[in-house]
């Protein structure tokens, strides 16, 4: 359907505003047909990489590559890429039909053709009929769609989406995902997306690459980074996570031993995120599953109280404070326990925390 | 409720006796006069002067309107988009133009580019020119200080609309393959499509009811406006009511067309982001447009500069020579040591500040009765725009008959040659400007204030006094200033019905003129300017803040 997918990578990429450095250096690949999620906080730099892809803006240094062809010196309009714009951007002058018709007219498609395809991109989008429409009688879901199928209408070898799901409300969000995603995985097609919602990029990225001021931190997929965030802070913006600080007591090739008042148990094995030496100070990350509650007195556990609690269903999550203030999160199966109440928690037999080097202040 | 719609009821027919009824007896009075309606519309269709007249009317809006985009539309784009030291000030002055009175821009026109204009002694003696390149008279005249002092219209309009724009919309087109010409051609300029249709609504009724520039440049060439004036200064008033109705007429067409565009554009106003304004790449790109930009912007702000100098300029000192050779305060003594000659200043003064808090107790009356809705607000919100549609000359004229009379059963009273008539007329003619600025303000108000206001206990007068006009007020102020200045400057309705007691500043101007005190004159063109610039850029000021 769309023009034969090519590989995106992007060399080095570095991005100033006057003194201030947005990009210092992005390398990413993104296979041909693969969809990658650019994921992180406001501020990350994610919309300027996407930007610089687009066109929009110039790198200070570093290369886009199409294929073997180097696009970076390109204008935007030269380098016939599909996107989708945060608030669409259509033209409030043009007819639903008119906006998709808009890259084919560009180029200089014959106008049966042109309204051949622009029917089939409506109808991929589920607005068959409503070409018609004037782009202020459509509602906010229909004009998502609209910008959607004007960036495919011209078959793109590249796609690039701007926080596409942001402008809907939360009930409609969901369900758009899910159709996003299904029409990119049947439409095989190279896409980047931009977007700072964990789930969003989890649900449609077959990668997700996590930015944070101005680097790429980690480039994998959603179990990957899940799992094994390669940094602290990629453990904290990923996933619900409580930290402990924690000693290293004995370090080797393989994993290391932790000791900390606060980690249930006292004394763990632990994976490294990075290089450790014995008695350097770290903090161990535990994830809301790796631990459970007990009664209290139970030996090898931490004392506290249920200080927040949140009910999901089968599963609930209950935060407890310990001694010293430390809290820490834990998923617990059925009903969360009351606030107040004095609780021990453990740590599951098979959860094996994973420590970073502490950030000293 | 009901004491509302009681008073509500009250201002709509004190905006009915203001503004309809002089229309209404105008056109009655037309209709009655010899023959009927019929007969004199015949009559006058089948004068050759009065056919021309409309006819050079409707040339003359129209031209003024392309030659004004031709100018503001490139200034807005060029304020807008470019980006070179000064830009934020001058972008500022060159919409001043729209705050100055149209008499005093025209005077200052003449003073620069008249026969023994600065700017033409300037080419004469660059060129080696015996006599004046050209003479500032007839269409050609009036169309080119039409240009100059309309273009505003269109540039206030497109810069708006250039901040309003969402610059994606441009990238989302340079992303579907469209290059930079193909962007401007078919996105940017139909997303301003509403805005330049209401600018040039605007410009052609300005043109159509312009006075100022054929009245001092026309000469024997006449329009509809002037063509009124001098049909009554004639003594042929049924042939003035005939010429004040179908000028009218005309004008509030014009002015439907004119609300339709204002709701296309609510319609297609979107949330703007940030207008993307790209740095010049280069810095000899940034000098041109540094040159540019100021070049314009002295080229455009020359005439008052010029009345400036002008002012200085002692009675009978220069003749022949390129350069005035005496500059000094002389002309300012001479106007502030007599009483006599600051007594149009007093007037003006005086009868701008009394129509302007008239007009804004009335127009907020109006506009909050609008705001009520029914059939009496419909007719309020009506009412008190008409007077932006019916041009000055007509108005004057239209009110001149109506008040000419004693019949107060009929609402005539004998007005005609009283202090009263004209401070009136300006209150009519301010009505849009402070009824449009608080419906504009009260829709800002939040429905939920007032109502909040009462649920802590708050009367209708302490909700009033305490939460409304506070939230109001920057609105109501944008209004009443800009009608202080329109009454301050005012020439159209003060010609038509001044008395030696209510003579304003710009009739003092052009008595001036008359007595070959062009020095004289020029003082209170500056005075005019400075009071009127003043209270243009302190309140635009405010409104940045």
């Amino acid at each position: 359907m769309s023009a034969p997918a090519r590989p995106l990578r992007l060399e080095g990429l570095v991005k100033r505003f006057g003194d201030h450095a947005v990009l210092e250096g992005v390398s990413l690949a993104v296979p041909e047909g693969e969809i990658v999620a650019l994921l992180g906080p406001s501020g990350s730099g994610k919309t300027t990489l996407l930007r610089l892809v687009a066109g929009f803006e110039r790198a200070d240094a570093g290369r886009i590559l199409l294929g073997e062809e180097r696009i970076d010196e390109l204008p935007p309009e030269r380098r016939g890429f599909g996107m989708v714009f945060q608030h669409y951007a259509l033209f409030p002058h043009r007819s639903v039909a008119g906006n998709v018709a808009f890259g084919l007219e560009t180029r200089g498609l014959a106008r049966a053709a042109i309204a051949a395809r622009v029917e089939a991109a409506l109808a991929r989008v589920e607005l068959g009929g409503l070409g018609g429409r004037r782009i202020s009688e459509i509602s906010g879901g229909q004009q998502q769609r609209v910008a959607l199928a004007r960036a495919l209408a011209p078959e793109p070898p590249v796609l690039l989406l701007d926080e596409p799901l942001s402008n809907l409300d939360p009930s409609l969000r969901e369900r758009t995902r899910r159709e996003l995603a299904a029409l990119l995985r049947a439409l095989g097609i190279t896409t980047l997306l931009v977007t700072h919602e964990q789930e969003e990029a989890f649900e449609l990225g077959t990668r997700v690459a996590l930015l944070h001021g101005g680097r790429l931190v980690q480039v994998g997929t959603p179990g990957e980074i899940y799992r094994a965030p390669a940094t602290r802070f990629a453990a904290g913006f990923v996933g619900r996570a409580s930290f402990v600080p924690v000693e290293v007591v004995a370090a080797g090739d393989g994993p290391v031993r932790v000791r900390g008042a606060g980690l249930p148990g006292g004394e763990a094995e632990a994976e490294a995120a990075e290089a450790l030496a014995v008695g350097e100070r770290a903090d161990a990350m535990l994830r809301p599953e790796a631990l459970e509650l007990a009664e209290p007195g139970t030996p090898r556990t931490l004392a506290g109280e249920v200080v927040a609690a949140r009910f999901g269903g089968a599963w609930s999550w209950a935060t407890v404070r310990a001694a010293g203030g430390l809290e820490v999160e834990v998923l617990v199966p059925g009903p969360p326990p009351a606030l107040g109440a004095a609780v021990a928690v453990a740590r599951r037999p098979d959860a094996r925390p994973r420590v970073y080097r502490r950030e000293t202040p | 409720m009901r004491r509302a719609r009681i008073a509500d009821g009250v201002v709509v027919a004190l905006l009915a006796w203001l503004v309809g009824w002089p229309l209404v007896v105008v056109t009655g009075a037309a209709l009655e006069a010899p023959g009927g309606f019929g007969t004199a519309l015949a009559a006058f269709a089948a004068r050759e002067g009065e056919a021309l007249a409309l006819a050079r009317s409707l040339w003359i809006s129209l031209a003024t309107v392309a030659l004004a985009a031709a100018i503001g539309v490139p200034l807005a784009f060029l304020f807008a988009r470019a980006q070179f030291p000064g830009r934020r000030a001058l972008a500022e002055l060159v919409a001043l133009p729209v705050a100055l009175p149209p008499l005093v821009g025209v005077i200052a026109f003449l003073y620069l580019w008249g026969e023994s204009g600065l700017g033409t002694r300037l080419v004469m003696a660059a060129g080696g020119l015996e006599s004046p390149p050209w003479r500032l008279s007839g269409a050609g005249a009036i169309l080119v200080v039409h240009a100059y002092s309309m273009y505003v219209y269109f540039y206030l309009f497109t810069r708006a609309a250039l901040a309003r724009l969402d610059p994606s919309l441009a990238e989302a087109a340079a992303s579907l393959g469209a290059g930079p010409v193909r962007r401007f051609f078919r996105v940017t300029l139909p997303a301003l499509r509403p805005a330049l249709g209401g600018a040039a609504v605007l410009t052609f009724l300005t043109a159509l009811g312009s006075f100022s520039a054929p009245y001092i440049f026309g000469g024997s060439y006449r329009v509809m406006t002037t063509q009124i004036l001098a049909s009554k200064q004639n003594g042929d008033v049924d042939l003035a009511e005939v010429e004040t109705v179908v000028l009218t007429l005309l004008a509030l067409g014009g002015f439907l067309v004119a609300r339709r565009f204002e709701r296309g554009e609510a319609a297609s106003r979107q949330r703007g982001g940030a207008a993307a304004r790209r740095p010049a790449p280069t810095r000899g790109a940034r000098a041109a447009l540094a040159v540019a930009g100021w070049g314009l912007a002295l080229l455009l702000l020359a005439p008052h500069l010029t009345l400036g100098l002008l002012s200085l300029v002692p009675r009978a000192t220069w003749s022949t020579e390129v350069l005035p050779p005496v500059l000094s305060l002389d002309n300012y003594r001479r106007m502030l040591g007599s009483a006599e000659a600051l007594r149009p200043v007093a007037n003006s003064l005086g009868m701008a500040l009394a129509a302007t808090a008239a007009a804004l107790v009335l127009g907020f009356a109006a506009a909050r009765a609008a705001r009520r809705g029914g059939a009496l607000g419909r007719a309020a919100d009506l009412l008190m725009a008409v007077p932006a549609a019916v041009p000055a000359t007509a108005f004057a004229v239209a009110l001149a008959t109506t008040m000419s009379v004693a019949r107060p059963w009929q609402g005539r009273f004998l007005l005609v040659g009283t202090l009263v008539l004209l401070p009136l007329a300006y209150l009519a003619r301010a009505l849009p400007s402070t009824g449009r600025a608080a419906l504009a303000g009260l829709a800002q108000l939040d429905s939920g204030l007032e109502e909040a206001a009462a649920s802590l206990g708050a009367g209708k007068l302490r909700t009033l006094w305490a939460v409304t006009l506070p939230v109001v007020r920057p609105a109501l102020a944008a209004g009443a200033m800009l009608a202080f200045l329109a009454a301050l400057g005012d020439f159209v309705l003060s010609i038509v019905l001044y008395t030696f007691d209510t003579r304003p500043i710009s009739i003092e101007i052009l008595s001036s003129l008359r007595l070959q005190e062009t020095g004289l004159a020029a003082v209170y063109g500056v005075l005019l300017t400075a009071l009127s610039a003043a209270v243009f850029l302190a309140f635009g000021r405010e409104r940045e803040a």
